[in-house]
């Protein structure tokens, strides 16, 4: 491992680099696990897409890159990292963004995403996805950091609502927190519809501040998961099927977005593909449903 | 309380698992898991053969303790747990748990290492074989074993059950490495892991070849470095050979 290196870029108005338009993408897919390897490259499958993990691909050599070289001659493919650590107050870590560069240089994704969330401080990594306070300061730091991202990744970068399980003292909720991101960056937003379910159930808002404040335009994604309930709190665990509550705000949300890549997200009671797919079946119903009703 | 402030003392107390920083622990609860579950799924990933060696519940004990002494400094899991097998070793487990638990990373480290083809023997272009170097791959490594260790941790690849650990009578040496894409491991007499160790060392076949001298009959020597140097080969352990400046 390289040793890691902070990026502290231009504050971004001294940016000179403008993100280019991200052009969207209507399609489903699924989160692409290890137990499917095999499915979706013995036969095509009903995939518009697939998204990994950066990180388990921002390696040397080997089986990984090998894999995914195959599955990106039969799909499309997204990049979603869990590591870039945008609520850094000492900045990226330069080694990170130039491995993720390669990768993306490599495989041509749909879109690089990541978490609106800090992930660890003074070299430490918690591999966790740990909140922020949606104050003027973490405003700064992450926009600064997205600012930096995108420069050093040459394309948009999209990112991702996390579930939160604590909240602090802010001036701004989270939706108007990713809105204004937006707006100041140029990113693109991933939207978790369960985060938002879990998220609003745990802090005891009400979902209509996200359908109603988040910029619809630049939603490029959405995942679908499960979650579980843990010590009086929803836990995004990702290992049950996506249950109603989570289906009925997608529902919602698709009657006001455009086109736009849906995909299911599960990483734990991992079942057979043939059971995601049923799952993203359901997304195409409601999505199709939705478009009637916008029409 | 600046953002840098909160996210020291916000780590600080998922490292040392004490005081909440927030007045509502729950969450906090819920993030102290999940850093301490992430590295010890990291390592049970890593050190599979030495789990079913030791048990789940006393791997487990073991997995907690090390991450709770040693955080990650890597944005990847991937290489959390170089050390596990010496912490294992300080932490009472016998030297065959420890070794055991060696190969595991080895092997993991091979997988993820990088993808440099090796050559066949034929395209190696050299005249003179006694001025010949080689350049091997860079999964390579080798390791004194003071135990059957290797033996058990094939036994608990197989899922068989795992052979008495012994101490060896003598050292012996394994060899890991990556064929293609599936990391190897194999255990080496002796005369082979000190030829491949002078080779690897930049050493000329010709100066393998005199060691070799000293161990075996002089009427051997050539027999022996040939299947020596073929078996290199034929097991995808060189990249690149040269000699008298030539070099591919």
């Amino acid at each position: 491992m390289e040793p890691a290196r902070p990026l502290v870029g231009r504050a971004f108005e001294e940016s000179t680099m403008a993100p280019s338009a991200l052009p969207s993408f209507a399609g489903f897919g699924l989160g692409l696990r290890v137990p499917h390897y095999a499915d979706v490259l013995e036969a095509r499958q009903p995939l518009d897409f697939v998204e990994v993990i950066s990180e388990n691909f921002m390696v040397d050599g080997g089986k990984p890159l090998h894999v995914l070289e195959q599955v990106r001659t039969r799909y499309r493919l997204a990049l979603h990292g869990v590591s870039m650590n945008l609520g850094a107050v000492d900045g990226l870590d330069a080694t990170y963004l130039r491995r993720l560069r390669l990768l993306a240089d490599r495989f041509d994704p749909l879109w690089v995403s990541d978490h609106v969330c800090w992930t660890g401080v003074d070299g430490i990594h918690t591999h966790d996805l740990l909140p922020l306070p949606y104050t003027d300061e973490a405003l700064e730091v992450v926009a600064r950091n997205i600012m930096v991202a995108q420069e050093a990744l040459g394309r948009p970068l999209v990112v991702e609502n996390p579930s939160t399980y604590l909240s602090f003292d802010g001036a701004m909720t989270e939706a108007s927190f990713l809105a204004e991101l937006c707006a100041r960056t140029g990113c693109y937003l991933l939207l978790d519809v369960n985060n938002i379910v879990v998220s609003a159930t745990n802090h005891g808002q009400r979902v209509e501040d996200w359908l109603d404040t988040l910029p619809v335009d630049r939603i490029r994604q959405i995942h679908l998961a499960g979650h579980s309930r843990g010590e009086d709190l929803l836990v995004d665990t990702h290992d049950a099927p996506v249950p109603s509550p989570v289906w009925d705000l997608y529902a919602r949300f698709m009657e006001r977005l455009g086109p736009v890549a849906t995909m299911i997200e599960r990483d734990g009671n991992i079942p057979p593909l043939a059971t995601l797919l049923d799952e993203l079946d359901e997304a195409r119903r409601i999505a199709g449903a939705s478009a009637r009703v916008a029409a | 309380m600046t953002l840098a402030l909160l996210q020291r003392r916000f780590v600080g107390s998922l490292l040392d698992g004490g005081e909440p920083p927030v007045a509502d622990a729950r969450g906090w609860r819920v993030h102290l898991g999940n850093y301490r579950g992430g590295l010890v799924e990291a390592l049970r990933d890593t050190f599979e053969r030495t789990e079913r060696l030791l048990g789940h519940e006393r791997f487990a004990a073991m997995a907690h303790a090390y991450a709770e002494g040693h955080p990650s400094h890597a944005w990847s899991l991937n290489g959390y747990g170089a050390t596990f097998p010496d912490f294992l070793q300080r932490s009472g487990a016998t030297l065959a748990v420890a070794e055991v638990a060696w190969i595991d990373e080895a092997l993991r480290d091979a997988f993820y290492g990088p993808d440099v083809p090796s050559i066949a023997l034929r395209d190696c272009p050299v005249d003179d074989w006694s001025e010949a170097t080689f350049r091997f791959v860079p999964t390579v490594r080798l390791h004194r074993l003071h135990t059957n260790a290797a033996t058990i941790w094939a036994a608990l690849a197989a899922s068989s059950p795992a052979p008495d650990a012994v101490t060896l009578t003598e050292p012996a040496t394994v060899r890991v490495w990556r064929r293609h894409l599936a990391p190897r491991f194999a255990t080496l007499p002796s005369r082979d892991a000190a030829c491949l160790s002078l080779a690897m060392s930049g050493a000329t076949f010709g100066e393998v070849c005199v060691w070799l001298g000293t161990q075996v009959p002089a009427a051997d020597v050539a027999a022996e470095a040939g299947t020596l140097l073929r078996e290199w080969f034929d097991e995808g352990l060189v990249q690149g050979c040269s000699a008298a400046g030539a070099s591919r």
